[in-house]
C-alpha cells in the first residue's frame, strides 16, 4: 500500500504545495520582500538553490518568523520594516497619492489622517526615491524622517 | 483606500458584534495568562484528584483532547499522534498514549519549584530539555485553557506562574477572527499548481481606526527544505523527511509574495467562531509552533495541518474527515462547507495582473495606447488636450504593467541600473509630479472562480461507443486530480488544464478483451490569451503512457512524452479561446526493442475551446506531425469533446476522435469525487 503510495506520487511530489522555507540564513539580507521572495523563487531550480544550509528544527516558538521583522504592533521598527518590505508597492502608492499600504503605513506610524500622508509622500517622492535602486534601509529611513519632520502629519508612533 | 480588497458574498454580522466579541476574548485570554499567583503552594494533592477525575471521566479520549495532541485512531487500535517534535510530549509514551500525557500536562503544569526570579522574567524553565522549551504552564496554554474549563480547576490552590512570551504573542496578533487563505493555482511553479492554504489571524481593531489587513498576522504551516537534489528532495519529500513547522508571519509578507510577486488571487473564507472557540485555536497555534510535524507531500501536507489546528477550535466541527487522499488546496476550503454556518463570510484579493486587468479595462482607448507607449518610453510626450486625471491613469496603467511584467527582475535589481528598473523610476516620478490622487481602484471579485463553488478533485467516467479498430467498447476512465479545459467552470481558472494520473480502459465487447488506452502522469496546459498588454507564451505539457493506432504502430502502447509552445487569442470574456503551438513528441512503444522504434514527431497542434454557458463546454483540437525518417512520413489526428455539466459533481459528455486510420466515438457519464 505504502509503496503504491510512492509510485503514485512521481511526479506528483513536485506539484503539491510544498513552499519552502528558509529562514535565518536571510537574516542579514534585511527584512526586504527578497529575503523572503528570491529564497522561494518560483520554480523549483531556486527552491533547491537556496535550502543548503538549512537550519535545524525551531525550537523557539511560533513568533520567529524572518529575521526579527515581524513586528506589526506599530512604531519606528515595524514601520520601517513595513516600508522595506512592502517597497515597490509603497513606490506606487506614493506616487499616486493614496492606497492600501499608505494606509497600512499610517495606522504603524500614528498618523492622524492617511490621506494626509498619501499627499506628503507624493509630493516628497523624489526625497525617498531620487534614483533607481536606492537601499531599501534609505527608503526606510527617509520615510520616517519624512512622517517625522511633517508636523502636520501628527504621526505620534514615531515621534 | 483598501483598494484591493472587497466583502465578495456572506452575511456578516458587522455591527456592534465584534466589540463585544473583543471584551470577552480579552477576558478568556486573561484567564489563561494571568497568574493568579506565583507562589510556590503544596499542591500534590489537588493535582492528584485532578488528575483522578479525568481518569474517571476518560477525558483523554474526548475529540477535544484528542484533537490538541494530534491523536489520531491508529489501524490496529490506539493512538498515535502525528506531532514528531519531543516537547511536544510531556509523557515519555506521550505520543501514543493521550492519557499518559494529559496527566502528565496536568502534573506539568505546576511541575518544579517556585518560578525562579529569571523564569518570572523570560517564562522560561532553565531546567526544561531544551533552553528554549518553555516551561509546560506556559508551553501549553491551550490544554490548560480546556482542562481548566472541563476540570474547574482551582488555580488559587496551584502554583501558576506568568508567561512572557505567549502574552507577547496573543498582544501582538491580538485575534478577532481567523479566516482560510487560498491563494491560487499557479501553474509556473510546480510547487503551488495545486494552491496553497494558510491562516490569517485578523486583529481587533483600534478603536476608531479602520481595519488594515496588511497589519494581520498570517500563520502557515510548511517543510524545511534541506536538500538541493532534485531526486532526494521527491524522495525525502514523500516519505516525509522533512520536517513541517509552522510560522507566523505579518499578512504583508504573504500579501507580497503570492499576490504581487507570483500574480495568484488570493480568495479568503473568514471563520464564524465564538471568541473562547477562536482562543483556543490562537492558543493551539502557539503550542504547534514550539513542534513539528513530517511533512509529507500528499497527506499530511499544508492544507493539511492548517485544517488539523482549525479542528481544534470546536469538537463539532470536522473538517480533516472530509479529505481524501492526496490533499489538495481546494479541497480544504470545501470541508469548510461540509459545517453548515461555519463561513461567515468570502473575501477576494487581485493579484496585480488582476488589478492591471481590471485598472485597463475602464480606460478609454487614447488612455490605453498611452499605457502601452509609456511603459516603452516612459518620457513619451502626453497628447495635446489630456486633463491631469487622464495622465494619472494613463500612468497608473503604465506602471502596473511594468510591474506584473518584470516584477522578478524588479526585485532582483538591486542596483537599479536594468532598463525596467529605470522605467519604472522615471514614470513614478513623473506620476509624483502630477499630484493628483488616483481614483479607487476596486476589483470586482470574479465569482465564477470561487474555489469553493468547484467541482470535486478526483473524477471517475463510464460510458461505452465504438471504435474503427476495436469495434464496440465499454470505457473506464479515473482521475485523481483536479482540472481539465473542458471540465465545468466554476471554481477554476479558464486558462488552467492540471491533470494527475488520468487513466482509461478499454473493454471490448465483441471480442472481449481488456486494454490500456492511456495512463498519464501529469498533463499541463497553461493558456495566456494575448492581447495589446499580454504577450507571454502558452504551453502544454504531457507525461505516461498511451496507445498509438497507425501504419507506423498499429495499437501500439506508448510510453513517452510531448511539449509544445504557442500562442492563445480569445474573444468574449474567454468563452471562445484558440491556441495554435509548435509541438514535440518523443514515443517509445512499450513491447519493441528501443532504438530502432524510437518514434520523434514535430508539428504543431492547434485547438478551439468554446464556453457556451457555463455548464456546457465544447473543445476541439488537431496535431499534425512530421516523423523525420520513420514510418509514416507524417500523422495527424483530431479531436473533440462536448461536455455538459448537469449537477455540481455530474457531467456527460461525447467524445470522439479521428485519425487517417482510425476513428471512435464514445459517450460518457462523469462522477467528480
Amino acid at each position: 500500500m505504502k509503496l503504491t503510495h510512492v509510485a503514485l506520487a512521481g511526479l506528483f511530489a513536485l506539484s503539491v504545495s510544498i513552499p519552502a522555507t528558509a529562514e535565518e540564513k536571510y537574516g542579514t539580507a534585511g527584512c526586504g520582500l527578497g529575503s523572503i521572495v528570491i529564497g522561494n523563487d518560483p520554480g523549483i531550480v531556486q527552491i533547491f538553490a537556496v535550502t543548503t544550509n538549512a537550519t535545524g528544527i525551531q525550537t523557539f516558538g511560533i513568533t520567529s518568523g524572518t529575521s526579527n521583522c515581524d513586528d506589526t504592533a506599530g512604531g519606528q521598527t515595524s514601520a520601517k520594516a513595513f516600508v522595506e518590505t512592502n517597497r515597490v508597492a509603497l513606490s506606487k502608492d506614493m506616487a499616486r497619492g493614496r492606497g492600501e499600504t499608505i494606509a497600512s503605513l499610517s495606522q504603524l506610524a500614528g498618523c492622524a489622517d492617511a490621506a494626509a500622508v498619501g499627499r506628503s509622500l507624493q509630493k516628497n517622492f523624489k526625497r525617498v526615491f531620487p534614483k533607481a535602486g536606492v537601499r531599501s534601509s534609505q527608503v526606510g529611513d527617509s520615510v520616517i524622517t519624512i512622517l517625522r519632520t511633517d508636523k502636520a502629519l501628527a504621526c505620534s508612533a514615531v515621534g | 483606500m483598501n483598494n484591493a480588497h472587497g466583502p465578495c458574498h456572506g452575511s456578516g454580522q458587522r455591527g456592534g458584534a465584534p466589540l463585544r466579541g473583543l471584551v470577552v476574548i480579552g477576558v478568556v485570554i486573561a484567564s489563561i495568562i494571568c497568574p493568579y499567583s506565583v507562589q510556590a503552594k503544596p499542591s500534590g494533592a489537588y493535582i492528584s484528584a485532578l488528575v483522578a477525575e479525568a481518569r474517571r471521566r476518560r477525558l483523554a479520549f474526548e475529540v477535544e483532547w484528542l484533537r490538541l495532541g494530534h491523536y489520531r485512531s491508529g489501524t490496529f487500535g490506539g493512538y498515535e499522534s502525528e506531532a514528531d517534535g519531543v516537547g511536544f510530549f510531556l509523557a515519555p509514551n506521550g505520543k501514543e498514549d493521550p492519557e499518559a500525557e494529559l496527566e502528565a500536562t496536568l502534573r506539568g503544569f505546576v511541575q518544579g519549584d517556585a518560578p525562579t526570579p529569571d523564569e518570572r522574567a523570560t517564562g522560561s524553565a532553565a531546567s526544561a530539555t531544551g533552553p528554549s522549551l518553555e516551561h509546560p504552564f506556559c508551553r501549553f496554554p491551550a490544554r490548560r485553557l480546556w482542562l481548566t474549563r472541563e476540570l474547574q480547576i482551582d488555580w488559587r490552590r496551584l502554583t501558576s506562574r506568568g508567561c512572557p512570551k505567549f502574552d507577547a504573542f496573543l498582544r501582538e496578533t491580538r485575534p478577532a477572527s481567523v479566516t482560510l487563505v487560498f491563494s491560487s493555482y499557479y501553474l509556473n511553479n510546480p510547487a503551488s499548481a495545486f494552491g496553497h492554504t494558510f491562516l490569517r489571524i485578523k486583529k481587533s481593531n483600534s478603536l476608531g481606526l479602520e481595519h488594515q489587513d496588511l497589519l494581520d498576522y498570517g500563520v502557515d504551516y510548511s517543510a524545511n527544505v534541506d536538500t538541493k537534489n532534485p531526486l532526494l528532495y521527491a524522495f525525502k519529500g514523500i516519505t516525509g523527511m522533512f520536517p513541517g513547522t509552522f510560522r507566523r508571519l505579518p499578512f504583508y509578507y504573504k500579501v507580497r509574495e503570492y499576490n504581487d510577486y507570483e500574480s495568484r488571487d488570493i480568495w479568503e473564507y473568514e471563520l464564524n467562531l465564538k471568541p473562547i472557540e477562536l482562543a483556543l485555536m490562537v492558543a493551539h497555534i502557539w503550542e504547534v509552533g514550539s513542534t513539528y510535524f513530517d511533512y509529507y507531500y500528499m497527506g499530511e501536507n499544508c492544507s493539511y495541518h492548517v485544517l488539523s489546528v482549525l479542528e481544534v477550535a470546536n469538537p463539532e466541527v470536522q473538517l480533516l474527515t472530509h479529505l481524501g487522499w492526496p490533499v489538495l488546496p481546494a479541497d480544504t476550503v470545501k470541508a469548510l462547507y461540509k459545517n453548515p454556518g461555519l463561513v461567515r463570510r468570502v473575501s477576494y484579493r487581485p493579484s496585480n495582473r488582476t488589478a492591471f486587468e481590471h485598472r485597463v479595462r475602464r480606460l478609454s482607448s487614447t488612455e490605453r495606447e498611452l499605457v502601452l507607449t509609456l511603459a516603452s518610453d516612459p518620457h513619451a510626450e502626453f497628447p495635446p488636450g489630456l486633463s491631469e486625471q487622464e495622465k494619472a491613469r494613463a500612468l497608473d496603467g503604465a506602471l502596473d504593467l511594468i510591474d506584473y511584467r518584470h516584477v522578478r527582475e524588479l526585485l532582483k535589481d538591486e542596483e537599479g541600473g536594468s532598463l525596467e528598473s529605470l522605467t519604472q523610476q522615471a514614470l513614478l516620478e513623473r506620476r509624483a509630479e502630477l499630484l493628483v490622487t488616483s481614483e479607487d481602484a476596486s476589483v470586482e471579485p470574479p465569482y465564477r472562480e470561487m474555489p469553493h463553488t468547484g467541482h470535486d478533485t478526483a473524477r471517475l467516467g463510464l460510458g461505452s461507443g465504438w471504435s474503427e479498430s476495436d469495434g464496440a467498447v465499454h470505457s473506464l476512465n479515473l482521475r485523481l486530480a483536479l482540472h481539465d479545459l473542458a471540465d465545468p467552470v466554476r471554481g477554476y481558472p479558464e486558462t488552467a488544464q492540471i491533470e494527475f494520473l488520468p487513466m482509461e480502459l478499454w473493454y471490448r465487447a465483441e471480442h472481449p478483451q481488456l486494454k490500456l488506452e492511456e495512463l498519464t502522469l501529469v498533463r499541463i496546459f497553461s493558456l495566456n490569451p494575448i492581447s495589446a498588454f499580454e504577450h507571454r507564451w502558452s504551453w502544454t505539457v504531457r507525461t505516461g503512457l498511451g496507445r498509438i493506432r497507425d501504419k507506423g504502430c498499429m495499437d501500439c502502447l506508448v510510453g513517452g512524452g510531448e511539449l509544445g509552445a504557442g500562442y492563445t487569442f480569445s474573444l468574449w470574456d474567454k468563452a471562445l479561446m484558440f491556441w495554435l503551438m509548435p509541438h514535440a513528441e518523443l514515443d517509445v512503444p512499450l513491447k519493441s526493442g528501443l532504438a530502432d522504434t524510437l518514434r520523434v514527431g514535430l508539428g504543431g497542434v492547434g485547438g478551439v475551446r468554446l464556453r457556451l454557458h457555463d455548464n456546457l463546454i465544447g473543445l476541439a483540437s488537431a496535431k499534425w506531425h512530421a516523423l523525420p525518417g520513420q514510418e509514416p512520413a507524417t500523422v495527424w489526428e483530431g479531436s473533440g469533446t462536448l461536455r455538459f455539466q448537469y449537477a455540481k459533481d455530474f457531467a456527460f459528455e461525447a467524445a470522439g476522435k479521428l485519425g487517417p486510420d482510425d476513428a471512435s466515438l464514445l459517450g460518457r457519464s462523469l462522477i467528480y469525487f
